[in-house]
């Protein structure tokens, strides 16, 4: 698989100038259903430099999370073109697109997803083994203790709180220093308060890893922390704005 | 396979015995499918080398000797039986059924036709006739008061209504019971299984008194020799031959002391290995839904494990080296279970077969049902493990209630199909008679096609009955055709179990001739019944216990069993 070296993959603005880390261009996505055919994105064109912090916010069925799952490769869309990482997603194969995810993505879910059967410290270095890491879960506890668990390391998902769990997903998506973060409604299942913590331990430690980071999000306060936010609507970006 | 680096066996090994720590709960009818498959092949195999071990082993007790010469209609002659004696040990005994009545002045007193077996002082050379009481050979036949006596088997007593001490009629002469047979060495080298009557033993002199000894009466003379070790069995026959070509006896070896058991044996171990795998073929319909229900409940980790960047090839084998682990513990099982048959089985079939069977582990059956399992478990759990592998990440943002069944990659497909081979080509090697063995495993794959032809119909039949106003009726019916149905898989159990039956009557109308066929299909036919339970109930209760509107279906077939 013929993928760009991650380590050359622009981490921040600045010093790679302003070369984009995702480029979306004219993305349709067209679904079939019993009740006919849904366009889920209607020409979807977005470009985010490396280092930006970007919140998506929108309404149900906007394409938000569409977005992100073509972003980081989990669907393909009916035409346009996606490269995120220096890679044109449309080129790779379920395989590539698997080293892909594991070289440059790192993807925090609104339900935490971590395997059950695993610990805190192991469900933060599979990505680690994945990626041949000879110290895994040596890092693994140091990303654990990053994000305030280092007291947790043994603990499976069902022993933690979901707050806590969700802060073992961040480390666990932050783990492999990916270039790139996609995070679909960190806090749609924490309560207002640990929502705010989870928000805080995500935008330290993309700013602690220079890692770009897409944030949807329906909490505008929240998405106001970026510093630009889009709007979707209807399968379109129908506004941008900087943050203050 | 991927050339992906993270597609080691070592990192899928780690991984799934993360997996496994959530212990067997979903595995429990994979679990039993293939734990009572290899039980019941390793049982099978482990029984009826037990029955021919102790065929060799007893052989000279049930031949009554190194050689057997049998005349029928008339005893050896003078120079014959000179010749027989210098061998070595002689015994010799005539027997022929007789009818035996009740002592008594009521000429239409109890009656019943025995085996009637005279025997010389010598009987037997190799064994022990146990009787109950015990008694001396003197005391059992000698002649006392003007009466023979004689030792009975139970039966002949339960049929007649008598007891130790009455006196029974057979010809001309009377015999006072004195005890019962309890062992009698050399039963199943004489008549075998195939008796029209109890047996009746009585002194060789007493024979003559009965006046049964008419030319043309059908009496069976034996000579059963003992011969010394130095003299080479197959020798000493050539040297009788060569001596009396034209005496027309029946020579026996060792080897085949018990024609019929061993005939017996052959047809219930063949019959028997036809049950194992229809267990084994059932059993994999349930291994294939266990794995596939299984699976199905692991979509988010998988496509989890997919968002982290795992590729399918290490995703099949992180569930691949569960099954294995998992078909390890239940074959194991298994062979345990297997192993304990010819300790359990010598009572269980000990009213039918007279034969201890002999105790010990016989690695050559455990081995074959290990096999079998083995091949079962890759067979049936690699369609399932490798459609995970299709499983799409992006399964956690959309489609997690039903995720689409994909078709596993061409590979797997054709591992599925070399899986399958295999295990037809070790049933038809395995099971003695390859040409009956061929017809098996067509039988099996011609229905196999018919009823998933049949499923499809019911599906597409039920897809079109739209038009349904009851509720519960139109929910039972979608479920028949939704995604996911369970249709052609209780299709796969009910025809195999049907298979299973209807081979069962087939065996028996071709094999009705035979009298230890009859015996053959009683033990099969109670295992048909067992087993046809068990399976159906596990399956059923698999695919349809959680789904409500078939909880109906699942209430009725408790009723009914």
């Amino acid at each position: 698989m013929d993928l760009p070296d991650p380590q050359k993959t622009p981490r921040r603005n600045g010093a790679s100038g302003r070369e984009p880390i995702v480029e979306l261009t004219g993305v349709h996505l067209h679904l079939a259903s019993a009740g006919g055919e849904v366009n889920i994105l209607r020409g979807l064109d977005l470009s985010v430099t490396a280092g930006e912090t970007i919140g998506v916010v929108g309404p149900s069925g906007s394409g938000k999370s569409t977005m992100v799952m073509i972003i980081a490769g989990l669907e393909r869309p009916t035409s346009g073109t996606v490269r995120v990482a220096g890679n044109d997603l449309a080129r790779l194969n379920e395989d590539a697109l698997a080293l892909f995810r594991r070289r440059s993505v790192g993807i925090v879910f609104q339900a935490f997803h971590l395997v059950p059967t695993m610990t805190a410290v192991e469900n933060v270095a599979v990505p680690l083994e994945f990626a041949r890491v000879a110290d895994a879960f040596d890092r693994a506890q140091a990303s654990l203790e990053t994000v305030g668990l280092g007291n947790r390391l043994a603990h499976y998902p069902a022993q933690l709180s979901g707050g806590e769990q969700q802060r073992v997903a961040i480390a666990r998506a932050f783990a492999t220093e990916p270039a790139l973060l996609l995070a679909d409604e960190p806090t749609g299942n924490l309560d207002g308060e640990t929502g705010e913590q989870v928000i805080d331990v995500l935008f330290e430690q993309a700013e602690r890893n220079a890692t770009t980071l897409l944030l949807i999000t329906h909490d505008t306060t929240i998405a106001r922390r970026c510093s630009r936010v889009v709007h979707l609507r209807d399968g379109r970006i129908v506004d941008e704005s900087a943050s203050p | 396979m991927s050339g992906d680096t993270a597609v080691t066996w070592a990192l899928a090994w780690r991984l799934a015995r993360r997996e496994l720590r959530s212990g067997v709960h979903g595995f429990r009818v994979f679990l039993a499918c293939l734990a009572v498959g290899v039980a019941a092949i390793a049982a099978v195999g482990s029984t009826a080398s037990g029955l021919n071990a102790s065929l060799v082993n007893d052989a000279r007790e049930i031949l009554g000797g190194d050689v057997s010469v049998r005349l029928v209609h008339r005893p050896a002659t003078p120079g014959e039986a000179a010749h027989l004696a210098r061998a070595g040990g002689l015994s010799s005994s005539a027997e022929m059924r007789a009818m035996a009545q009740l002592d008594t002045a009521d000429p239409n007193g109890a009656r019943s036709l025995v085996e009637l077996k005279a025997v010389d002082a010598a009987y037997p050379l190799y064994g022990a006739l146990e009787t109950e009481p015990r008694l001396t050979r003197d005391q059992l036949f000698s002649q006392r008061d003007g009466l023979w006596g004689a030792a009975v088997a139970p039966h002949l007593l339960e049929r007649l209504g008598i007891a130790i001490g009455d006196v029974l009629r057979v010809g001309d002469g009377r015999f006072e019971i004195r005890a019962v047979i309890t062992h009698e060495p050399d039963r199943l080298g004489g008549s075998g299984l195939f008796s029209l009557g109890p047996r009746l033993m009585i002194a060789k002199p007493a024979l003559a008194d009965t006046g049964l000894l008419q030319p043309g009466s059908l009496i069976y003379h034996t000579y059963r020799v003992a011969l010394p070790a130095a003299v080479d069995p197959e020798d000493w026959i050539a040297g009788l031959k060569e001596k009396f070509p034209d005496a027309g006896w029946r020579i026996r070896r060792l080897e085949e002391a018990a024609p019929q058991i061993r005939r017996l044996v052959q047809r219930v171990g063949l019959f028997l290995t036809f049950v194992g795998l229809t267990a084994m073929l059932v059993g994999g319909i349930g291994v294939a839904n266990a794995v596939g229900a299984y699976l199905d409940g692991k979509t988010a980790v998988i496509a989890t494990l997919k968002c982290l960047g795992a590729p399918a090839a290490l995703i099949v084998r992180i569930y691949l080296l569960q099954i294995l682990v998992l078909a390890a513990i239940a074959i194991a099982a298994g062979l345990v279970l297997g192993a304990l048959a010819p300790f359990a089985a010598s009572r269980a079939i000990a009213a039918f077969v007279p034969l201890p069977v002999g105790g010990g582990i016989y690695p050559g059956a455990l081995a074959t049902a290990a096999a079998f399992g083995l091949l079962t478990a890759l067979s049936f759990g690699l369609w399932p493990v490798a459609r995970a592998g299709q499983i799409p990440a992006g399964s956690l943002f959309r489609n997690l209630v039903a995720p689409e069944k994909a078709w596993p990659p061409v590979i797997y497909m054709l591992a599925t199909a070399a899986g399958l081979i295999a295990l037809a080509v070790l049933a038809v090697i395995t099971a003695g008679d390859t040409n009956l063995a061929l017809w098996f495993v067509a039988g099996a794959a011609t229905a196999m096609a018919i009823f998933r032809a049949v499923a499809a119909a019911i599906a597409f039949t039920a897809r079109r009955a739209v038009n349904l106003r009851r509720p519960a009726v139109r929910l039972a019916i979608a479920a028949l055709h939704r995604p996911g149905s369970p249709t052609p898989r209780m299709r796969a159990a009910v025809r195999a179990v049907i298979s299973f039956a209807s081979s069962g009557t087939s065996f028996q109308r071709s094999s009705s001739a035979g009298f230890d066929c009859v015996i053959i299909n009683i033990i099969a036919l109670q295992l048909l019944q067992k087993f046809s339970d068990f399976s159906l109930r596990v399956i059923i209760k698999n695919n349809l216990s959680l789904r409500p509107p078939f909880d109906f279906l699942h209430i009725g077939l408790d009723v009914i069993y």
